[in-house]
């Protein structure tokens, strides 16, 4: 089973190819003949190593190369060019190239495919596959190289769990899908109208309708119309919109689907009886065996920090602190001496109060000294730098009172010197 | 054309995050090792516990912290937590995480410490991975991290039949003339001298013959244990192996176990080199006592097999300064003829000095 899924997988690789040389040469026989052919092919190159174990590989898969060769071009010369992708694509499969080379080998394919089909106009209908077998290539080759790097993250050695293998998955799918919003944002891809023509033509269709040969338009053409006209780019926030609308369409369906599928069927011991059944066959046909949990030696406890009310309180206090500001070097200059007293006082019972000192406006400046004092002296060691404010504040409160108490209720100046004095020690914020 | 400006896009995140997470990812990362317990046993399991915090709003895809570990300090389970082969000294441990933002994450190893010691784990190297899974930023940080193991302790009953006479017979003596014990061990019949406070008078009556209490002599029970650090007799060509050093040193920590346990006062001789010290011989005062137990393991811990002072000459010395009347037992691989003569002469000054020796030990349990 390993064996297929690696075939159909170097099939896809090829695919692209297969359809691009198809199209350019004539001749009835059709892709999905040349897509089993080539299948054919990579099971050859695969399995003939295996089957004639005397002679080297690499001789085997070169006569069997030159085998499809004659053999293509003997059908029909022009042929050729097939049989030699299908020898080559059973060469790589003789090979057995690692993953990484496949992804990297099915990314540049589908790259140089999609060249060749922006050159011609006639592949223009095929352009969207390419460039999705190409993604599709791309995102394998950065799993796989993940992988890699994951081995050897773990020295080689084993210590990569699969929890951890499974959480740098995880946040690779993160970079994915972050590089997909950007890369559907900025560009007119548009994948809907795509999917709807193609389930178009596969639904059946009456007799075919003569053409509708349409009337030059009169001169006068009236009003002009309501909608925009329909040109081949839209609007980068209509398609934004229409990716949101399908995403919660998405969303919404797979609920519903979701809560049917819970309550008709999920519980039935049958339904998980047939899924045990079809997850052992599969298990056989992988030869996978089931894995046991990781034997490694450690146990291990995990808790989250994230605490989201001390987090949302958090931006609250420092969204209503964003006005109120302390005290600067700059402010502080262009203050008079009284006002500089003043705002020093403010300030420190600001400080206090976002701290979560309970102010009482009744109080005198003196009892609400007093009182902050206490409510200081009680509490455990302050966070931050805020510790520096009130071991000044412990020291310089007396003064501070008694310049407060002359600029605000003395009507008599305050001297700069004294001023200088009470602020010596003042722990200035760095603004 | 779409798929270069996909992978235009892809490789523009890719650099971004590459950046970020080299340049201000890995500096937020706390990390600590510890182990459960600061000192454990040989061939007792401990923990280490390893406690990283992620304190930022980026995911560490995978983080990878290795350190060079000490050989003795073996892990439960090998294959999954050594990365590199393991030395006789030293053997490469690797520890890979992966942790959302804002999480705690302990983990717990089971460690057996096979052989004593003293072990430290000075520094570790981490290596973060970004969101592809590439290696990216590294650090080395120093970690405080240690355990001292003590030598293996043995039952009563595992010591050599040498050894635990001589402990039986430092615990308590029985002495005719001198009964001085503070507790009571029978009775006996009245002798001429005996004081008349020592009459046990509910005895006499019943039985009608002067009875007195007995009570045994208050030992001076101080031990001191003489390990020698010498390996190979050069002069009859014997030699042990390092294992035999372990056992003596085994032997040597359980009997001072034993005896402190039993309320006796144990001191220690060792001529060999001790990491940390430099006296020469390393001398311990007999002292009682869990403290003076803990402390003679934390130096046993650290002996090692290297003489510095040639037996004959400690006993010398010992000979030499007078010592009498003290319990001393000699642990060591073989003793030269000399050595056994000097032995004799502090037992005819009056010291009761018994000998383990593991050569001969050895060939008794071959």
């Amino acid at each position: 089973m390993r064996i297929v899924l690696r075939s159909v997988a170097e099939l896809l690789a090829w695919a692209p190819v297969l359809a691009t040389v198809h199209f350019f040469l004539p001749g009835e026989i059709g892709l999905a003949v040349w897509l089993v052919a080539a299948w054919a092919a990579i099971w050859a190159g695969r399995m003939l190593p295996n089957a004639v174990r005397r002679l080297p590989p690499a001789l085997m898969n070169s006569v069997l190369l030159i085998v499809l060769v004659a053999g293509a071009a003997f059908i029909d010369p022009e042929l050729a060019a097939l049989g030699a992708i299908l020898g080559i694509a059973s060469w790589v499969a003789g090979a057995r190239v690692i993953w990484t080379w496949l992804c990297s080998m099915g990314t540049v394919v589908a790259a140089v495919c999609l060249i060749v089909a922006s050159l011609t106009h006639e592949l223009a209908r095929e352009r969207l596959w390419f460039v999705l077998v190409g993604v599709g290539w791309f995102l394998s080759l950065l799993y796989v190289r993940n992988a890699g790097m994951m081995a050897s993250a773990g020295l080689q050695s084993g210590i990569v769990t699969r929890s951890v293998a499974a959480s740098s998955r995880k946040y690779l799918t993160i970079l994915v899908v972050l590089a997909l919003l950007v890369f559907l944002a900025t560009t007119d891809l548009s994948v809907w109208p795509a999917i709807a023509r193609w389930i178009n033509g596969l639904l059946p269709h009456g007799a075919k309708q003569p053409e509708m040969v349409q009337d030059p338009m009169p001169m006068d053409q009236g009003p002009p119309p309501m909608l925009p006209p329909a040109d081949g780019k839209r609007h980068w926030f209509w398609r934004l919109l229409d990716y949101i609308g399908y995403a919660l369409l998405a969303a919404a369906a797979l609920y519903v689907v979701w809560l049917l599928l819970r309550k008709f069927l999920l519980n039935r011991a049958w339904l998980r009886a047939v899924a045990e059944r079809v997850r052992a066959i599969m298990a056989k046909l992988l030869r996978r065996r089931e894995r046991k949990a990781d034997d490694t030696g450690y146990t291990e406890e995990r808790e989250s920090l994230l605490n989201v009310e001390r987090v949302l309180r958090g931006w609250q206090e420092r969204w209503m602190d964003r006005g109120t500001k302390r005290l600067g070097r700059k402010e502080w200059a262009g203050l008079s001496p009284e006002a500089r007293v003043r705002r020093l006082y403010e300030d420190t019972v600001q400080a206090g109060v976002r701290e979560g000192f309970a102010f009482r406006p009744a109080h005198t400046p003196a009892e609400t000294a007093a009182e902050l004092a206490a409510w200081q002296a009680g509490r455990a060691a302050p966070s931050g730098g805020r510790g520096g404010l009130w071991g000044w504040f412990a020291g310089a409160r007396a003064a501070l009172l008694e310049l407060y108490g002359q600029a605000r209720y003395g009507g008599r100046g305050v001297k700069a010197d004294e001023i200088e004095r009470l602020v010596a020690e003042y722990p200035w914020e760095k603004r | 054309m779409i798929i270069v400006w996909l992978l235009t896009i892809f490789a523009v995140l890719f650099v971004l995050q590459r950046l970020l997470f080299n340049r201000r990812v890995l500096r937020r990362v706390a990390y600590e090792r510890a182990f459960s317990e600061p000192h454990a046993f040989a061939g007792e399991t401990v923990y280490m516990l390893e406690r990283i915090v992620n304190r930022q709003w980026m995911p560490l895809p995978w983080l990878r912290v290795e350190t060079m570990m000490p050989s003795p300090l073996q892990f439960k389970n090998q294959n999954a937590e050594l990365a590199i082969s393991s030395g006789q000294l030293l053997q490469n441990h690797a520890s890979l995480f992966s942790l959302a933002p804002f999480t705690k994450v302990v983990r717990k190893h089971e460690v057996v410490c096979v052989r004593r010691g003293v072990y430290r784990v000075p520094s570790l190297s981490l290596t973060l991975g970004d969101l592809t899974g590439a290696p990216g930023a590294t650090d080395t940080r120093e970690s405080g991290c240690a355990i001292t193991v003590f030598p293996r302790l043995k039952e009563a009953r595992q010591l050599p039949l040498s050894a635990r006479k001589w402990m039986q017979s430092a615990i308590g003596m029985h002495e005719a003339f001198r009964e001085d014990h503070y507790e009571m061990a029978g009775v006996r019949p009245y002798r001429s001298g005996d004081s008349l406070k020592q009459v046990n008078w509910s005895a006499t009556a019943k039985t009608g013959h002067t009875l007195v209490n007995r009570r045994e002599t208050m030992v001076d029970n101080d031990v001191t244990i003489l390990l020698n650090a010498e390996l190979y007799d050069a002069s009859e060509n014997r030699r042990i192996q390092p294992a035999d050093f372990e056992e003596a040193i085994s032997y040597a920590a359980s009997v001072a176990r034993h005896l402190l346990a039993s309320g006796g006062k144990v001191g220690l001789i060792y001529n060999g080199k001790v990491e940390g010290e430099s006296a020469v011989p390393l001398v311990l005062e007999p002292r009682a006592g869990r403290e003076h137990l803990y402390r003679m393991l934390h130096l046993m811990a650290r002996f090692e097999a290297v003489t510095r002072r040639e037996l004959g000459y400690v006993l010398e010395e010992m000979a030499a300064s007078g010592m009498r009347g003290t319990n001393l037992l000699v642990v060591s691989a073989f003793l030269t003829p000399k050595q056994e003569q000097l032995i004799d002469r502090l037992r005819q000054a009056g010291n009761r000095v018994e000998r383990l020796l593991l050569y001969r030990e050895k060939e008794a349990s071959a």
